[in-house]
């Protein structure tokens, strides 16, 4: 149940954050939804592929963190192996919400950060602290901060991603079969990459289109984060000769 | 109430393309300006009936959604806190211009009715071929940089307590009577100001009833009436007054309207005062006396003496943040005080 209150340096001051994996054990995931705001730093570590609900047709950008259920590779003892954290997960127990009040008026409502009492990581002996000592924000906020904004603004600019790769058609489903020994093997499906030979047959003027809306780079870095898969295979390995 | 023994200066003759700016700005006080806009077409409207002024507004309405203060019977036009002073004895709602006409409207013949106010609403937003003709000529070196926005304030019988505004103002009575009370700056001391948060609209307000002064409660707001400036506005008039001012403002007709040019005069890359007394509350107030006293001598020195005083004796490349405030310095000091206060 989320119990997601306003945050403020009064009553929440004592507050912590445990941001250790183990403190969130039962929430590890084998892959992340991910923004198209973010692109450009997680590709550099993992494997970032569109994901369409087989349901609702719906587009979404997944980061694959594991390759069986639960399974995430890139987190040891100590943490994240990575430089960059996909924002939904760096933001742990907060979200935006907006005020009732203002929204009601002319004004463009400012999000307020909002934290979840009831999150298993919030308490008030171990962590990262939020506040400082006299009600300063502290370092840990401004990284939650950064993550919550990638995700606001992400959220508009996947709109404007899914409809320019949808309406170029330059989504091919990922066939990609990964044979860890002899006995386990794991299949992706419901996957989507770029296609790269309709990539590059782009015409001068759809090309133009994709980087005027910034989203050329991106296609590219979605491309090249596939050899990320190697990276997840060579960590599977490492932790199956931990065995 | 007391009569006040100061008289409001009248201006007759002034049409809107002749304000006198200049001496407007060195009589440095509340001035009226007889018939300013008595050619405005809301205010030709109004002559005949209210109800005219309505069907004007309803014909010009942007149609876009606005927000009004609505008070029951039992506030008697006075928009104001509740008991406790952490509230407030009205509700704002989001509404349109149509929807509060016509509450207005059906409730003209009762003896009770509801008290309604549409306040600081943008003329250009609301009615936007009404604020092509009804403009005043702003020509003056200080509209160089801050040129003056038009708000309508249209509502039933009105009383906001007295506060004081940032910009300057021109305020052109439109329909119905309209009271301003003034008070120059310093009567502060004798207008026992209620909470800074919350604020019925955004600026601190006096928790006196000038209509019924209360000098138990309140004794030494008799010395503030007896500062006070009465401007009485009939529609056609319009009161320039000086910012920082306190004034009360008072609707008397069944159906009110008004229309004001609100200006700033500083730089906009300075701060506003406001934050740096909250900052001083914080830092400064509740320090000892003597404490207190060396830095009343240091404010004094800083920022309230002569600013050349502070900086004449130094070379002008080691001046720093004594230097006069440009864009860039203000930057840098924005730059350091929120370093600082994140502690």
């Amino acid at each position: 149940m989320n119990k997601a209150v306003v945050l403020n340096n009064v009553d929440h001051k004592d507050l912590k954050v445990d941001t250790r994996p183990v403190s969130n054990h039962n929430k590890q995931v084998n892959r992340s939804l991910v923004y198209a705001t973010e692109i450009s730093e997680l590709h550099k570590e993992f494997p970032l592929v569109f994901y369409k609900h087989p349901d609702t047709g719906q587009t979404q950008l997944h980061a694959i963190l594991g390759l069986t259920k639960d399974e995430n590779l890139f987190v040891g003892e100590s943490g994240w192996k990575t430089r960059f954290v996909p924002a939904l997960i760096a933001r742990g127990p907060f979200s935006l919400g907006y005020n009732k009040t203002a929204q009601e008026s002319n004004e463009q409502a400012a999000p307020l950060i909002c934290i979840d009492m009831d999150d298993p990581r919030v308490n008030t002996e171990y962590g990262e602290d939020i506040f400082l000592q006299f009600g300063g924000e502290a370092p840990y906020l401004n990284y939650v901060k950064k993550a919550l904004q990638t995700i606001e603004q992400g959220l508009v600019f996947d709109k404007t991603l899914f409809t320019l790769v949808e309406s170029m058609d330059l989504l091919e489903p990922v066939s990609i079969q990964i044979k860890l020994s002899n006995v386990e093997e794991v299949n992706f499906s419901d996957y989507f990459t770029i296609n790269q030979e309709k990539l590059a047959q782009l015409d001068g003027q759809s090309l133009a289109e994709l980087h005027q809306y910034g989203v050329l780079s991106l296609l590219f870095f979605v491309l090249s984060s596939m050899g990320n898969f190697q990276q997840l295979i060579a960590l599977k390995n490492a932790k199956s000769a931990m065995f | 109430m007391l009569t006040a023994k100061n008289n409001v200066l009248v201006l007759e003759d002034i049409t809107p393309e002749t304000i006198p700016f200049d001496e407007l700005f060195s009589l440095a006080q509340p001035v009226i300006l007889k018939g300013l806009v008595k050619d405005w077409p809301l205010v030709i409207a109004g002559q005949q009936s209210p109800d005219n002024v309505m069907e004007q507004l309803e014909q010009h309405d942007s149609q876009r959604p606005t927000m009004v203060y609505k008070g029951a019977p039992d506030i008697k036009a006075r928009f104001g806190y509740n008991q406790s002073c952490t509230g407030f004895n009205f509700t704002s709602e989001r509404t349109t211009i149509p929807e509060v006409l016509g509450t207005i409207r059906s409730q003209l013949d009762q003896q009770e009715h509801d008290y309604l106010y549409i306040n600081s609403l943008r003329l250009d937003e609301g009615f936007p071929a009404l604020s092509q003709t009804h403009q005043l000529t702003f020509e003056h070196g200080e509209f160089n940089h801050n040129h003056p926005v038009a708000k309508i304030w249209l509502g039933t019988e009105s009383v906001a307590a007295a506060h004081f505004d940032q910009p300057k103002n021109i305020a052109c009575c439109v329909l119905g009577k309209r009271r301003f009370t003034l008070f120059p700056p310093e009567q502060v001391h004798n207008l026992y100001p209620g909470p800074l948060t919350p604020t019925p609209g955004g600026q601190v307000v006096t928790l006196a009833d000038l209509s019924k002064p209360d000098f138990t409660r309140f004794p030494r707001l008799k010395d503030a009436l007896e500062n006070a400036y009465i401007a009485d506005l009939e529609p056609g008039d319009a009161l320039y007054y000086p910012n920082m001012w306190w004034h009360e403002v008072e609707a008397f007709d069944r159906f009110n309207a008004m229309v004001n040019f609100w200006w700033m005069t500083a730089e906009p890359y300075l701060g506003n005062p406001m934050d740096a007394l909250m900052h001083a509350m914080m830092s400064v107030r509740d320090r000892s006396v003597k404490e207190k006293e060396a830095w009343k001598a240091l404010f004094d020195y800083y920022i309230f003496a002569d600013s050349e005083q502070a900086r004449a004796h130094l070379p002008p490349e080691s001046q720093g943040l004594l230097a006069n405030m440009d864009d860039n310095l203000a930057r840098r000091l924005r730059a350091m005080l929120r370093n600082n206060l994140n502690r």
